[in-house]
């Protein structure tokens, strides 16, 4: 997989990539002695380190992933799925190698990557498989998935993140410790964060939470205002981590929200 | 603005509504009902959910309960708006600026004050309202005394009095009477009393009374309007209460007229005696006694039962044995205006009817006389068992200046030609005592000395002005009948209904044709619609007039028609009836009659004993006692030579003994009755008094009164509570939407409310609006500096800047 993405490493490969003067203390086996002959100088050649880019996308199937709303068209995990075949698509198409790992309780499935394009259909039957169950438990998984990524990679986390927020945050601090760039993909249903209710309303909770009776005009203020709070401590969370963090409503179209987090991680890689 | 009184007792005007009160109920049924009836929603958020009701389920509880609160409210208002509340209270500190005030105190006394209900009169409870205001008067507040009657000056106190014990002894001294009520003049006199006072100073009017509508809403609109305008008058000069002592409404039956069917009583001959009783009110009076009572005997009782506003007609047949005075009386079982349920009648009764006949023309045959026709009409019938209504005496013209007319009650002149000044002056006196008289024309009369004698002069006797003969030949029928309209006079009352009655076919050849003066009424026309017959009233006494002869000279009808023999009776009756209605008077007027030159003295002996002696006066010296006194008197008279004796006003119905003489000696009963309108107690019921009676004027206290209670209640009619209750709660109604929509922004609003309602009671709506504001100023200024704060501390938490 070499040629469609560029590695984050410049180093002595077979691309060349451009020349530089000699300083002192560089390495004289990379002078080339051909410029040298023609302009009595000392340059260096440089090559583009063209790397074995891996990818792991990680998926978190718990009850909750399963909400969808009357304002959503599909659920957090639909949503997740189609982001997940779109961006194992494009990692494909570079020819770099893409791995799933689907997690909600524990670590469920493990997909190893590959950089086959018949990896694609594997990556598609088990997110088909996949079903919504048990409750989240992040943190252990990703634990569990730190001791099995060898390589370093770039492991995204489709999770609604309705966990416990230590723990999960241990865990994706775990894999940033291994070496991996770790991508948080915060999967939200649009009434999660709007709470557009009026009525009276029992509402029953998917992993197996208390029901709430609620009126929602006298509560749905402080709902929101927590919920709010639960956002902007994932996103502080993950800043403080120096992890990737965006949101995906699952009521906005993937052909928004992918190519501006394609964006944003180039012009982080840019940067970095 | 409340003024600062001292609250007693809370109540309601409408009670029973408060039973609406139940349903403040309804918001916890509801919630009660529907809390199980939530649908159901899965939901991932359970969490945040769960902590975002564990932080606020504190406010949340205060949230439900304060909007169960405001809901329950609503209804408790409704309710409370409904059931028309009032607060007890005594104007004991009126006045916080330490001021002094000047009181004027205005007590009604006419009868209606005298009900009686709860064990107290009318009048005693608002006596008691007065003596109140005047114990709880600060040191240096003054007061004047009026009342509210019909025959004496309302002013009590006209000086203002600083003594409290002073005043509160007037007010003992006073009682109610058997008066109407002179509103007009009352508040007239208040008027004056207000525009002498100095303008700076402070004045309040308390006005008593229990508004009974035909006092203060009587039917003629000029009246009605003047109290508007005076009250309006006295509310801009100064605080003006009205205490209603009125009450609950009062049921009440009364004797309203007690007369006898025919003005003449004659001894042997049947009268029938009438009372009409009447049921004020809108319930049955139930069943009760009626008793007949002449000259202080019982002679009849009899159960009734009269209809809820209904009157009913009893009669009696009575037989007077002998003549002279004699007292009639009509008594009606107790109720709560006992003062009301009795009803006199003097009725003097003769032998015979009296009657001088006097013909201006006598020939040879007696049917050739001028009252041929009038004695064959008048003459007593031949049985013995059937005694004759009338005795007649005739006598020719010329002396007529001459016979004693003092023993006769009826004069018929028939075809008089001339009259002297001194024979006018003569019947001018015999009808204003009381006589009646019959003027019957003919070819003798001369119009021009008539019109003259008794047309022109002080005696004023002739009720039209004789114009000219009109002969039937030149009519296009070639004869005159008599057009009896509608029967609407009394004299044709016997007429009335009976198809063959003759007037209809009587036939007149000529009359004289005359003009009616002012105040004479048509009692029979001709179908050429000139008159036939005109009466008029002069003094006491009645004046007929019959513009065609009195016999056959003019018309067929003494010979031909079958209605001259009662019409002749009942002229006679109409006649005389003057000098029996003039027995006849009401509380509050004066009695007064015409004597002689020989009289000297007469002595007047109330129903209550009390005996006052008169002294014969002209009608000078009357008018210029009345002037001093203040009052005006009913009758003006240019006759100086006429000599009258009169009592002041009579206060107590009953029976009045009036004794004439030496030299001789006269003794005449007068019926003193109380004015009917004051029985009618039903109109002055709870519920809101007169509505144009108080319109537009700011009247800031009005008081009701209730059986039972303490008889100082207070509303504001500027300022009712069930009006600010309404106010509140429409407030509330809006309050409650906001809630519903945007909590916090109702709470401030109610609390907007809440400190407005709070701020206006005891400071005006000004006041009121200013505290509102501010509160709303403040609830916003923290709400927005919580909320503020709350994500600025937020932010800190998170690392935002």
């Amino acid at each position: 997989m070499t040629g469609r993405h560029r590695s984050s490493q410049r180093g002595f490969s077979a691309e060349f990539a451009e020349h530089r003067e000699y300083t002192a203390g560089d390495d004289v086996r990379y002078v080339d002695w051909k410029v040298y002959g023609r302009s009595d100088r000392y340059y260096l050649k440089q090559f583009e380190d063209e790397t074995n880019f891996s990818c792991w996308m990680v998926l978190d199937t718990s009850e909750s992933m399963s909400y969808r709303s009357t304002a959503a068209p599909v659920s957090k995990l639909d949503h997740a799925r189609r982001a997940i075949a779109a961006l194992s698509w494009l990692v494909l198409g570079q020819r770099d190698a893409v791995g799933l790992a689907t997690l909600s309780g524990a670590l469920d499935r493990l997909l190893p990557p590959s950089t086959q394009p018949s990896h694609l259909d594997q990556i598609g039957r088990i997110l088909q498989e996949t079903t919504p169950r048990g409750p989240t438990a992040l943190g252990a998984a990703l634990e569990d998935l730190a001791t099995r990524l060898d390589r370093r990679s770039l492991v995204i986390c489709f999770s609604d993140l309705f966990d416990d927020l230590d723990s999960a945050t241990a865990g994706l601090e775990h894999l940033a410790w291994r070496g991996h760039d770790v991508v948080v993909l915060q999967v939200i249903d649009p009434a999660e964060e709007d709470f557009p209710f009026e009525e009276p309303t029992r509402f029953v909770g998917l992993e197996g939470e208390t029901d709430q009776v609620v009126e929602p005009r006298a509560l749905g203020e402080a709902y929101r205002a927590e919920f709010q709070q639960f956002l902007d401590d994932v996103s502080h969370r993950c800043r403080s981590l120096h992890l990737d963090h965006l949101l995906l409503r699952s009521d906005v179209p993937l052909t928004v929200t992918l190519p501006r987090f394609l964006e944003a991680r180039l012009h982080h890689r840019g940067r970095g | 603005m409340l003024p600062s009184w001292t609250p007693l007792a809370f109540g309601f005007a409408s009670p029973w509504l408060l039973l609406g009160a139940c349903l403040a109920t309804i918001p916890v049924v509801l919630h009660l009902l529907f809390r199980r009836q939530h649908r159901e929603e899965p939901f991932a958020a359970n969490r945040f959910l769960a902590e975002a009701a564990r932080k606020h389920s504190r406010r949340l509880r205060f949230q439900h309960w304060l909007l169960l609160v405001v809901r329950m409210a609503i209804l408790l208002l409704v309710a409370f708006s409904l059931a028309r509340p009032f607060v007890e209270a005594l104007p004991g500190d009126l006045d916080s600026d330490g001021t002094a005030v000047h009181h004027i105190l205005i007590i009604d006394s006419s009868l209606s004050m005298r009900h009686t209900a709860g064990g107290s009169r009318r009048f005693d409870r608002g006596r008691a309202i007065l003596e109140k205001i005047v114990t709880a008067a600060r040191e240096g507040d003054t007061f004047r005394l009026l009342t509210i009657r019909a025959a004496r000056p309302p002013v009590i106190i006209g000086q203002a009095a600083g003594r409290k014990p002073d005043v509160l002894a007037e007010l003992e001294r006073l009682q109610p009477t058997w008066e109407a009520a002179d509103v007009v003049t009352a508040l007239q006199s208040t008027l004056s009393l207000l525009d002498a006072r100095e303008l700076s100073e402070h004045q309040r009017v308390s006005l008593v009374s229990d508004l009974q509508p035909t006092d203060w809403q009587p039917e003629g609109e000029s009246v009605r309007s003047r109290i508007h305008t005076l009250l309006a008058a006295i509310a801009s000069k100064a605080d003006l209460v009205v205490y209603d002592v009125g009450g609950s409404a009062a049921a009440n039956s009364t004797i309203v007229d007690l007369q006898s069917d025919s003005p003449v009583a004659v001894t042997g001959i049947p009268v029938v005696l009438r009372a009409t009783v009447k049921h004020f009110g809108t319930s049955g009076a139930g069943e009760r006694q009626i008793e007949l009572h002449v000259d202080d005997r019982l002679v009849s009782r009899r159960p009734i039962s009269v209809a809820a506003g209904r009157s009913i007609d009893f009669e009696w047949s009575h037989r007077f044995a002998t003549g002279g005075e004699h007292r009639v009386e009509a008594r009606l079982g107790g109720d709560g205006l006992a003062d009301d349920n009795r009803r006199f009648l003097s009725l003097p009764v003769r032998d015979r009817l009296q009657v001088l006949l006097v013909g201006g023309r006598y020939v040879g045959r007696p049917e050739d006389a001028a009252t041929f026709y009038l004695e064959t009409a008048l003459a007593p019938d031949p049985d013995p068992a059937r005694p004759g209504l009338v005795e007649a005496t005739t006598i020719p013209e010329r002396r007529l200046a001459t016979e004693d007319l003092g023993r006769y009650d009826c004069l018929v002149l028939s075809d008089i030609g001339r009259l002297v000044r001194s024979e006018a002056d003569r019947l001018a006196r015999f009808v204003a005592d009381g006589g009646g008289l019959i003027l019957g024309l003919g070819d003798t009369v001369d119009p021009g000395s008539w019109n003259q004698q008794l047309g022109n002069t002080s005696a004023g006797l002739l009720p039209g002005r004789l114009d000219r003969i009109v002969e039937a030949s030149d009519s296009t029928s070639g004869a005159f009948v008599f057009d009896p309209g509608n029967y609407t006079h009394p004299v044709l009352g016997e007429f009335r209904g009976l198809a063959d009655n003759g007037l209809a076919t009587t036939v007149t050849i000529r009359y004289l044709r005359t003009r009616p003066h002012p105040g004479s009424n048509v009692a029979l026309a001709f179908d050429s619609g000139d008159p036939a017959i005109l009466t008029r009233r002069m003094g006491h006494g009645r004046v007929v007039l019959v513009t065609t002869s009195l016999d056959d000279r003019w018309t067929t009808w003494p010979v031909l028609s079958a209605s001259y023999l009662p019409m002749v009776h009942e002229l006679i009756r109409f006649a005389v009836s003057g000098r029996w209605s003039a027995r006849q008077r009401q509380v509050g007027e004066p009695i007064f009659r015409r004597v002689d030159a020989t009289t000297s003295a007469g002595t007047l002996t109330g129903p209550d004993g009390s005996s006052h002696s008169l002294d014969p006066t002209t009608p000078r010296e009357r008018t210029a006692r009345a002037r001093r006194a203040g009052a005006g008197h009913p009758e003006k008279r240019d006759e100086e030579s006429v000599r009258e004796i009169a009592s002041d006003e009579t206060l107590v119905p009953g029976i009045y003994r009036l004794e004439l003489g030496p030299p001789s000696r006269v003794i005449e009963l007068f019926s003193v009755n109380i004015d009917p309108a004051e029985s009618d107690l039903s109109a002055s019921s709870p519920g809101p008094p007169p509505t144009d009676l108080l319109s537009g004027i700011d009247v800031p206290i009005r008081v009701r009164w209730q059986p039972g209670d303490v008889p100082v209640l207070s509303d504001h009619p500027g300022n009712p509570l069930s009006r600010r209750a309404l106010a509140i709660l429409l407030g509330l109604l809006m309050v409650e939407l906001i809630m519903a929509w945007r909590f916090r922004v109702g709470t401030i609003c109610l609390a907007v409310l809440v400190t407005t309602a709070l701020a206006g009671w005891w400071g005006g709506w000004l006041s009121g609006g200013v505290a509102g504001l501010l509160a709303g100023g403040l609830f916003a200024a923290r709400d927005w500096r919580n909320r503020y704060g709350r994500h600025r501390r937020a932010a800190q938490t998170h690392g935002q800047p």
